[in-house]
C-alpha cells in the first residue's frame, strides 16, 4: 500500500476535527503560540501554517474575539471563545459524541 | 536577522487583498518570533520559516478558498504568462482581421467603415486572443503540475524567498520631460505654420511653379483655430507632464480629451471631400496613366488606411497611459504598505548573499 494514499487519507481524517480541537482549547485566552504547543503536548499537533489561517478565519467568523497583549515582553494576540463560538462549540461536541460513538460502532461490528 | 522574516512575510501578503495585510503582517511577525528562541539565529530562523513552509501556500489559506485547477504555488506564474500570451496573441489576431478588411475591395472608405473595421478587429482580437490563450496557457500549467505531482515536488525553502522589491511606478525622467516638452513645441508650432500658409508650397510643380497645390486653403483657413487648439493642449500637456512627473489622474484625463479631439480632427480633415485638390490627383493619374477612377479608388484606400492607423496609435496610447497610471495606484498602495511596516526593499545582490548564509 502506497504510503502517501493512508499520509493523505490521515490528513483529510483529522482535518474536520480541527476546528474542534481549536475552540475546544479556547475557554481560556491563549496566544497562537500558546496553543500551539498546548495541542502538542495534548498529542493533537497542529502546523503553524494551519493554525494561524484558521484562528484568523475563525475570529472573522465571530466565534473567536481577540485583543492584543502588550503587557508581556513582546505583543501578542490573544484568542478567547465568543459566546457564538461557545454555542458552536457545544454543537460539534455534541455533534463528534455522536458521530464517534456511531463510528465506533461500524468499526467493532464484525 | 529580521531581514528574511520581513522577506517572508512580504511574500505571504503581497498575494493578500490590501485591507488584510497589515493586520496579518503584525499577527504573522508576532507569531514567527514567538517560535523563535530569544537571541535567534540564522539557522534557528530557516528552520521556523522552512517549517511554516511556502509562503505562497500560506497566503492561499489565509485566503480561505481552495478549489483550484492551478495551485497557488505557479498561479503568480500562470497569471504572468496567461496575460502576455492573450496580449501577443490578441495583437497578432487584431492585426490580421484588420489586414483583411483594408484590403478588402468591396468595403466603401467611409468613417463608419474605418470605426467599424477597428472595433471589430478589437473585439475579434481581444476574445479570441484571451480564450486561445486561456485554453493553451491553463491547460499546459494544468497538464505540467499533475505530471509533477507524482515525482516528490521539490521542497520548499527559505532560499526561494524573493526579494522586497523596490516599488516601481511609471515616471517621466527629466530628459524625457524636457525632450517632450522641446519636441511638443517644435511639432505644435510646424503644424501651426503648416497650416497657416506652409501648405501653399506642397502641390504638382512645373518650371519652378506650384500649378496644382494639394491642399485647399479654404479648408485648411477652416481647420486653422482646430489646430490651434490642439497645439495649445498638446503644450499644456507636455507642461503638466514636465511639473508632475508621474501619471496622475488629471494627467490621464487632458491626455485622453488631447488623443480623443486629435483624432477627430485629423480624420475629419483627410476625410474632407475638399481637403486634396481634385486637379492635383488629376495629374497624377496622368502621370501614372491611370485613368481617374482608379485614381480616386487608390486614394481613397491610402486615406482609409491612413486613418485606421491613426486611431489604432490613439487607442494604443491612451490605453498604455491609462495602464502605466493603474500600474502607479497600485504600486503607491504597496510602497505605502512598505514604508508603514518598515519594509526595507533589497536588491537581487543582497538576496543572493541572504540565501548564502542559509
Amino acid at each position: 500500500m502506497d504510503q502517501q494514499i493512508i499520509d493523505n487519507l490521515i490528513i483529510e481524517l483529522r482535518r474536520g476535527t480541527l476546528i474542534l480541537a481549536v475552540l475546544s482549547q479556547l475557554k481560556k485566552p491563549q496566544y497562537g503560540y500558546s496553543l500551539l504547543q498546548k495541542l502538542e503536548e495534548l498529542e493533537v499537533p497542529i502546523e503553524a501554517n494551519t493554525l494561524y489561517p484558521l484562528l484568523r478565519r475563525l475570529e472573522s467568523q465571530n466565534l473567536l474575539q481577540s485583543s492584543w497583549s502588550t503587557d508581556e515582553s513582546r505583543p501578542r494576540k490573544y484568542y478567547l471563545l465568543s459566546e457564538d463560538g461557545q454555542k458552536i462549540l457545544a454543537a460539534l461536541t455534541e455533534e463528534w459524541r455522536h458521530t464517534s460513538h456511531n463510528i465506533s460502532r461500524l468499526l467493532e461490528n464484525k | 536577522m529580521n531581514e528574511l522574516i520581513q522577506r517572508y512575510i512580504y511574500d505571504v501578503i503581497r498575494r493578500l487583498p490590501n485591507e488584510e495585510r497589515t493586520q496579518i503582517h503584525d499577527e504573522l511577525y508576532w507569531q514567527i518570533q514567538d517560535m523563535l528562541p530569544s537571541n535567534a539565529s540564522i539557522e534557528d530562523i530557516n528552520i521556523v520559516l522552512n517549517n511554516m513552509g511556502s509562503p505562497a501556500k500560506l497566503a492561499e489559506k489565509y485566503r480561505a478558498h481552495s478549489r483550484y485547477m492551478i495551485s497557488p504555488a505557479i498561479y503568480d506564474t500562470h497569471n504572468k504568462t496567461l496575460w502576455t500570451v492573450t496580449l501577443v496573441l490578441s495583437i497578432v489576431i487584431a492585426f490580421l482581421v484588420l489586414a483583411f478588411k483594408l484590403f478588402d475591395v468591396s468595403t466603401d472608405p467611409t468613417f463608419m467603415n474605418i470605426l467599424g473595421a477597428i472595433l471589430l478587429s478589437l473585439l475579434l482580437g481581444s476574445i479570441l486572443g484571451f480564450f486561445i490563450s486561456f485554453t493553451i496557457v491553463t491547460i499546459s500549467f494544468y497538464i505540467y503540475e499533475n505530471s509533477n505531482k507524482n515525482h516528490q515536488s521539490k521542497k520548499w525553502t527559505t532560499a526561494d524567498l524573493p526579494a522586497i522589491q523596490e516599488v516601481k511606478g511609471y515616471s517621466f525622467t527629466k530628459s524625457s520631460r524636457m525632450r517632450g516638452l522641446i519636441v511638443t513645441i517644435i511639432l505644435g508650432g510646424l503644424t501651426f505654420l503648416f497650416v497657416a500658409s506652409l501648405y501653399q508650397y506642397v502641390g504638382w510643380y512645373e518650371n519652378g511653379q506650384n500649378i496644382y497645390p494639394l491642399f485647399d486653403s479654404q479648408v485648411m483657413h477652416t481647420y486653422l483655430p482646430l489646430v490651434l487648439l490642439i497645439a495649445g493642449i498638446a503644450v499644456t500637456l507636455a507642461c503638466l507632464k514636465f511639473l508632475a512627473t508621474k501619471w496622475n489622474r488629471w494627467l490621464v484625463f487632458v491626455n485622453f480629451v488631447y488623443h480623443i479631439l486629435l483624432m477627430i480632427v485629423t480624420l475629419s480633415f483627410i476625410n474632407q471631400p475638399n481637403t486634396f485638390s481634385t486637379a492635383f490627383k488629376e495629374q497624377m493619374a496622368q502621370n501614372f496613366n491611370i485613368n481617374m477612377f482608379d485614381m480616386l479608388s487608390y486614394w481613397d484606400r491610402g486615406i482609409f488606411i491612413v486613418s485606421v492607423i491613426f486611431v489604432l496609435l490613439a487607442i494604443i496610447s491612451v490605453a498604455v497611459n491609462i495602464w502605466q497610471y493603474m500600474q502607479n495606484q497600485r504600486q503607491a498602495l504597496m510602497q505605502e504598505f512598505c514604508i508603514k511596516n518598515k519594509f526595507n526593499p533589497v536588491n537581487d545582490k543582497t538576496r543572493m548573499e541572504g540565501n548564502n548564509g542559509n
